[in-house]
């Protein structure tokens, strides 16, 4: 976590390379959490917007809102009674649903792969304010009778964390990434549960739209 | 004169401070389905809760952490000895303490063979015993100074029992659960569970 925020630190000040215009930008693509939960998977689908506020050519700052939609994430547990009339003890389905928010300021470095055609590799290096909601439910056919052991429960935190983003521009405004968040340095409450923070993994593909253009240029400089 | 005091009081405080231990967490996690009763868990949390007529119970936080429980084997003239669980109980704290009757310890007893062990008490994991197994004491205080032992039937599952491995658990014998009772038609223990870890050198048998 030091060494992201040491490296990010050094990017934000001694960036080489820059793209001269401004655009704001819309992607969406599959999630998986990296992060080593262990009794759910957690995948989610992220909607990614990114704005590029400025033309500056050197240490160019851009903005990244990031909304994760969780989409899977189920386990069975075990529940238990007491009444002797009833099997001692039945499956329920947990679910638990990790509602991921952030707010990512960043910088980038861009590399030109096809300058005829504006293709290019960028990569971002970003610092952010997390939020992550888990709801969690229990498919519990009789909460009368049964209980869960070691229930988990619903949970909230926000905390800072770094990503690192790969995309790939090509055909003038399309846009392919891969974006790595590192898992959230916040405690997790006195109680122990079951899930454990999420660290996003996402692929996606996305649009720029370019706005703000400067006279007699191209696109991409 | 008057540093060597300051030195000497400075030391023992040290000393002092050094030596107290920290009081232990309740550890009172409110179950979302069960108002004001804790969670069904197995972490050796020592925190018991149950209904009795519909007024939440748990074993209290005194001044060295939750009440912990006792679990004995008794010898008696039957075939059978008989093993006891009991532990304190007081009614929840958002409800006023001076109401009475009100109960101030439960037992559950079972009866067990003249040979009964540790090992066959770690045995008894994953296992349900039913009302015509079980007895149910609770001590009725019905004022200030004058307590009354009733007398039922009970039904208590073993969910998990096994041995602490963590740091507060280590050297621990930790057993968790769910229970229920009833004294006649008038009381009504209900929904409790518990989640109880002892030293094992403690345990009579």
């Amino acid at each position: 976590m030091i060494k992201l925020l040491t490296v990010s630190t050094c990017f934000v000040l001694f960036s080489l390379s820059a793209s001269a215009q401004c655009f704001v930008g819309l992607s969406t693509g599959i999630s998986k959490d990296i992060s080593d939960n262990v009794n759910q998977a957690f995948y989610h689908i992220p909607v990614t917007l990114q704005w590029k506020p400025t033309r500056k050519r050197w240490n160019v700052f851009f903005l990244e809102a990031n909304y994760d939609i969780p989409i899977a994430g189920n386990s069975n547990v075990k529940a238990y009674t007491v009444n002797p009339s009833l099997p001692q003890s039945i499956n329920v389905t947990e679910k638990v649903r990790p509602y991921i928010f952030t707010l990512f300021g960043g910088t980038t470095v861009h590399f030109i792969v096809d300058k005829e055609r504006q293709d290019f590799i960028y990569v971002n290096l970003l610092l952010g304010i997390c939020n992550q909601t888990f709801i969690v439910k229990y498919a519990n056919p009789d909460k009368n009778n049964y209980t869960v052991l070691n229930p988990d429960v619903n949970f909230d935190n926000t905390s800072i964390v770094a990503a690192f983003e790969v995309a790939y521009k090509f055909h003038n405004n399309l846009m392919a990434m891969l974006h790595i968040q590192t898992g959230m340095d916040a405690s997790e409450g006195g109680y122990p549960l079951s899930y454990k923070f999420v660290a996003p993994m996402q692929l996606t593909l996305g649009y720029n739209f370019y706005y703000n253009k400067p006279k007699n240029t191209r696109r991409y400089q | 004169m008057r540093h060597t005091l300051y030195i000497i009081g400075g030391v023992m405080f040290f000393l002092i401070a050094g030596c107290v231990k920290p009081k232990p967490p309740r550890n009172f996690f409110p179950d979302q389905n069960d108002p004001n009763l804790s969670r069904l868990t197995s972490y050796g949390y020592n925190i018991a809760s149950n209904y009795i007529n519909n007024v939440p119970y748990s074993n209290p936080y005194l001044y060295n952490g939750n009440t912990v429980p006792t679990l004995t084997k008794t010898v008696t003239s039957s075939p059978f000895d008989t093993l006891a669980i009991s532990w304190q109980i007081a009614p929840d704290a958002a409800i006023a303490y001076d109401f009475f009757p009100q109960y101030t310890e439960i037992s559950i007893l079972l009866p067990v063979s003249k040979n009964f062990s540790g090992n066959d008490f770690l045995a008894l994991s994953g296992q349900r015993f039913a009302s015509n197994t079980c007895t149910l004491h609770l001590l009725q205080q019905n004022s200030f100074n004058s307590d009354t032992l009733l007398t039922g039937t009970a039904n208590i599952y073993f969910v998990e029992i096994g041995f602490g491995s963590s740091e507060s658990t280590e050297g621990k014998l930790l057993f968790s659960g769910l229970y229920n009772g009833n004294i006649g038609d008038s009381i009504t223990v209900a929904n409790g569970r518990f989640d109880f870890s002892i030293p094992i050198n403690s345990i009579n048998f």
